[in-house]
């Protein structure tokens, strides 16, 4: 018989300075040739995007494949793929820090820094898609010359700016204050000059008294508290983009939570694939362990169930509701020209995770790889599927069309990952990947416990 | 201002909660506990009152849904009413989406702000750093000079503190 015992969240007991260490030496020592092969790899792709975004600026978005009946598709799959990612990161960071996981400490910071960078690409696309994204300030309510004309805030897309922006700001908030302590451990680690003035900059004079950590906690908890309904608002309120609007497979009160498992899963998919990759490149195993990959796909298996579950619910009420436009658009989607996206979508989303119920699975590496990657395909596919064919054959069978990318657009996708992985790369070199601090916590207790 | 404090150092969170536990039991005041990372349960010794945070985030809250409602109705009820689609001029409820953002939105930043502010962590601030090693792995305790008395050194001596020194605090 086995018994169930609580897993050991870092592996070996190191002592306290030993965890520091750890964490600092990504800073300080030449990277690795797996991490220069990696930056060159992500920065190359993020050149093939700065030449696309700069070609279709100039020429304007003509270049890109969108039509009178499809005037909304690849910036837009975009948008919503990059937003959906960034929501297993403050779930991590908020969700479950409200819930006291604590199996969160070691990968909070990464995951944190996955959002933000995330949020930053997705906005990308609305800006390139204004076509003048010099004046993408119009989109503010501030007082202009215009009359002042004022801001039409009864648009989803209006809402969307300030969620984006409001994510943004507050998940970068959170980042930067859990980053404080790291930022004083390693300024009084510093003896280069430049370190020492940077990271004291940074860490604006922590001390590490009690007073500052008690009231930091209390920051920290209420700042956990208000990211969670903001996390599900923001998705939410993307989705509110399609389901304010009258077209048959957009018009559903299901999308918000829809989108908002959506969003979990496919972040909880590139958290597998940037962590997997990170504990290697790095050599972190012993902080990031199998036990955290085994947990994370585990809240994988739970929201990849959700998703299809919604995907269910979708196609009954189509059927069931019987208005005979929705259910046009359905069958549409199953048996007709994008029938492909669509079982390549239910393949990735519905099938695939299917797989994490073993457990063998769920603590290999090798194997939680390629599903990661198939989850953030899968989920690629659906935000496409949802917006292309409930687009492409509407009310009027005179305006079908077809649509497909341009390269200046699958360039543009190409980049965005470049930014991404650039970002991510960067991040992992130049700040500490992992919470030291709370790293240090789980570390002593951990001691304490099993002493 | 700078006052003197006696500083003793602990190697280990249970070394220096011993500490902390001997010096309450024969009365002395703490000033304060230095650690790499919170040590709990301390509150009661050191910081006893409930943090007023939770109240200003509150009240950020309060100001940034407040605001964002008025500025809404201002901007479309009132300074230029804008006909959308035949919508009433105050759609109160497609109002409450940013409303929402903008509650969080000055919520958290009110939040962390106080944070900064109140435990003076502000751009260019130094560290009052009364000890090496205390953002690392070493675990500090600070009395106040004229509680650092013979008895409180002893009691230090006693619960395995690796050094004790005089220190100059400027908060």
């Amino acid at each position: 018989m086995t018994t169930i015992q609580r897993p050991v969240w870092i592996e070996g007991a190191p002592p306290l300075r030993q965890i520091g260490d750890d964490i600092a030496r990504p800073l300080t020592v030449r990277p690795g040739l797996s991490w220069c092969a990696c930056l060159t790899a992500s920065a190359s792709a993020l050149a093939v995007g700065v030449v696309c975004v700069t070609y279709q600026i100039a020429t304007g978005i003509g270049t890109w494949g969108l039509n009178k009946t499809v005037g909304w598709a690849f910036d837009i799959t975009n948008f919503v793929f990059w937003i959906g990612i960034g929501h297993a990161g403050t779930l991590i960071s908020a969700i479950l820090l409200l819930l006291r996981q604590r199996w969160r400490m070691s990968i909070n910071r990464s995951a944190e820094a996955m959002t933000i960078f995330a949020v930053l690409c997705a906005a990308l696309f609305p800006v390139i898609h204004m076509g003048r994204p010099w004046l993408a300030f119009w989109v503010l309510p501030y007082p202009n010359s215009r009359g002042p004309l004022w801001v039409n805030f009864r648009s989803p897309l209006l809402w969307d700016v300030f969620a984006i922006n409001t994510y943004l700001i507050v998940s970068l908030t959170f980042w930067y204050l859990g980053m404080l302590p790291d930022f004083a451990m390693l300024r009084d680690r510093a003896v280069t000059p430049a370190r020492k003035l940077i990271f004291g900059a940074l860490s604006l004079g922590w001390d590490g008294s009690h007073r500052t950590w008690a009231r930091y906690e209390t920051a920290s908890l209420l700042l956990a508290g208000l990211a969670t309904p903001l996390v599900i608002s923001v998705h939410s309120i993307v989705s509110m983009d399609f389901a304010t609007s009258i077209l048959p497979g957009w018009h559903t009160t299901i999308f918000p939570p829809y989108f908002v498992a959506g969003a979990v899963y496919s972040g909880f998919g590139m958290v597998l694939l940037l962590l997997i990759i990170t504990r290697h490149v790095m050599g972190l195993q012993q902080y990031i362990t199998l036990h955290h990959l085994d947990r994370m796909a585990k809240i994988t298996l739970l929201t990849g169930s959700l998703v299809a579950l919604s995907y269910g619910s979708e196609w009954f009420t189509a059927w069931y509701g019987g208005n005979l436009d929705e259910r046009f658009v359905f069958v549409n989607r199953a048996i007709g020209p994008y029938a492909w996206a669509f079982w390549t979508m239910v393949v990735c989303n519905v099938i695939v995770p299917q797989c994490l119920w073993l457990r063998r699975i769920r603590l290999s590496p090798a194997a939680l790889l390629p599903i990661s990657v198939l989850i953030n395909v899968g989920m690629w596919f659906e935000r496409f599927v949802i917006i292309v064919t409930s687009l492409h054959r509407s009310y009027l069978p005179s305006s079908w069309v077809m649509y497909r990318p341009t390269m200046i657009e699958i360039g543009t996708l190409v980049g965005s990952f470049g930014l991404f992985f650039t970002c991510f790369l960067l991040f992992v070199r130049f700040l500490p990947v992992i919470a030291a601090w709370e790293v240090k916590s789980l570390a002593a207790s951990e001691v304490h416990a099993y002493a | 201002m700078r006052k003197p404090l006696l500083v003793a150092t602990f190697r280990s969170e249970p070394a220096l909660r011993d500490a902390v536990r001997r010096l309450v039991e024969q009365g002395v005041p703490i000033h304060d506990v230095y650690a790499p990372y919170p040590v709990h349960g301390l509150n009661r010794v050191i910081a006893p009152r409930a943090s007023r945070l939770p109240l200003a985030a509150l009240c950020g809250g309060i100001a940034g849904c407040a605001g964002a409602f008025a500025m809404e109705v201002f901007m479309a009820v009132i300074d230029w009413p804008l006909n959308v689609g035949g919508k009433p001029l105050n759609s109160t409820l497609a109002f409450v989406p940013i409303a929402f953002e903008l509650t969080i939105l000055s919520a958290a930043l009110t939040a962390a702000g106080a944070l900064l502010v109140r435990s003076k962590l502000l751009p260019g601030m130094r560290p009052a750093r009364l000890i090496g090693g205390v953002t690392d792995d070493t675990f500090a305790l600070a009395l106040r000079g004229r509680d650092g008395t013979h008895e409180a050194r002893r009691i230090l001596t006693g619960c395995a503190a690796t050094r004790m020194i005089e220190s100059e605090h400027s908060r």
